[in-house]
């Protein structure tokens, strides 16, 4: 066997941890060559180190984390099916909103509108008042017009 | 809970499944994510993604093949598009096949007449390994680290990265010749 294909049967058959499987040929030539020994010594402790940077045991907080990074960061429609949390947040978060679009109107309108669109509402205000005191006066003649048709047609009508 | 069962679970947005879900493939799903990204802090990053994406599309899970092939396989590809992304990480890997894989104070180390194994410390034979797993085809390394670390048998494998058997028997016969042409030097100076 060469030394390159027992170097390669080392990599294959060593183990994360516990002793490699038997093989003869293997074992017959690592007994003879010093080299490979070395490379069958050193893989194994580095594949040892590398094995030991693997979790072994559960984390208890891990799925509240994922569940967090959900919430933190993906659509509403996602986080809907995962959190009992959700309706209330969301609630909550639709409740602010409207009580910031409401707060925002009542704003525009009593203190910005004022300030921004000064001339027009004047404008608007002093036509709205003409337009009504045209409608009052519309309202008075016909008024009179009703008496005159009462106190006078009718006495005209009583003649015929 | 059988694993149809999880999926329904699942699929209907009950919580209780998605825990199961993670308490029982949490330290699968972690290692393959070490296994490729060699970071405990990125791996559980991406890993939380893995498990995010799971419970998303459980309804798609066809059934198929098991659940944790199914879990390695987004892991796999999370773990591969943050490497891809990572462009830090990019250039190390770059920079160090660029230089041959232990361009130098690994080459210093393991160049100087030292006899014996104890002259290197542990750790740092650990950081040749990895580096020459990190220098490997993609594909190489993800059948590497699925056979070796994850224990996965060629055909999970080969379900896992959707290839054929004799593809992943190919994969891995080529990450251990290279690994061995790596790795000889620096094994044996
Ligand atoms: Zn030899």
């Amino acid at each position: 066997m060469k030394c390159t294909e027992v170097q390669e049967l080392i990599i294959d058959l060593t183990p994360l941890s516990g002793e490699r499987p038997s093989n003869a040929a293997l074992e017959q030539h690592l007994q003879e060559c010093v080299s490979c020994r070395r490379v069958a010594e050193r893989y194994s402790s580095a594949l040892y180190e590398l094995a030991g940077e693997r979790q072994l045991t559960n984390d208890p907080f891990f799925y509240d984390r994922i569940i967090k990074k959900m919430n933190d960061g993906q659509s509403v429609a996602v986080r809907k099916l995962w959190s009992s949390k959700e309706y209330y947040q969301l609630g909550r978060a639709l409740a602010g909103f409207a009580a910031a679009v409401l707060l925002g109107i009542w704003l525009g309108s009593r203190v910005i509108a004022p300030l921004v669109t000064t001339p027009a509402v004047k404008e608007n205000y002093s036509a709205e008042k003409q337009e009504s005191y045209e409608q009052e006066i519309d309202y008075g003649s016909e008024a009179l017009a009703r008496l005159e048709y009462y106190f006078f047609d009718d006495a005209n009508q009583e003649k015929k | 809970m059988t694993d149809s069962e999880l999926i329904s679970g699942l699929s209907s947005g009950n919580p209780e499944a998605g825990r199961l879900l993670v308490e029982r493939f949490q330290q699968q799903v972690i290692n393959v994510c070490i296994g490729l990204l060699h970071n405990r802090f990125d791996a559980e990053d991406v890993a939380q993604d893995v498990f995010i994406e799971a419970m998303r599309n459980a309804h798609r899970f066809r059934g198929e093949s098991k659940i944790s092939t199914w879990l390695y396989r987004i892991a796999v590809n999370r773990s591969l598009n943050y490497l891809r992304n990572n462009k830090r990480q990019k250039l190390m890997v770059e920079i160090g096949s660029v230089f041959g894989l232990f361009e130098g104070e690994t080459i210093r180390d393991s160049r100087e007449p030292a006899t014996n194994f104890n002259q290197l410390e542990a750790e740092e034979l650990k950081r040749i390994l990895k580096t020459a797993i990190d220098s490997l085809p993609e594909n190489q390394k993800v059948a590497f680290t699925l056979n070796k670390f994850e224990e996965l048998s060629y055909n999970e494998i080969a379900e896992v990265m959707e290839t054929s058997l004799s593809a992943v028997e190919s994969l891995i016969h080529r990450a251990k010749r290279n690994l061995q042409k790596k790795l000889k030097h620096y094994f044996n100076p």
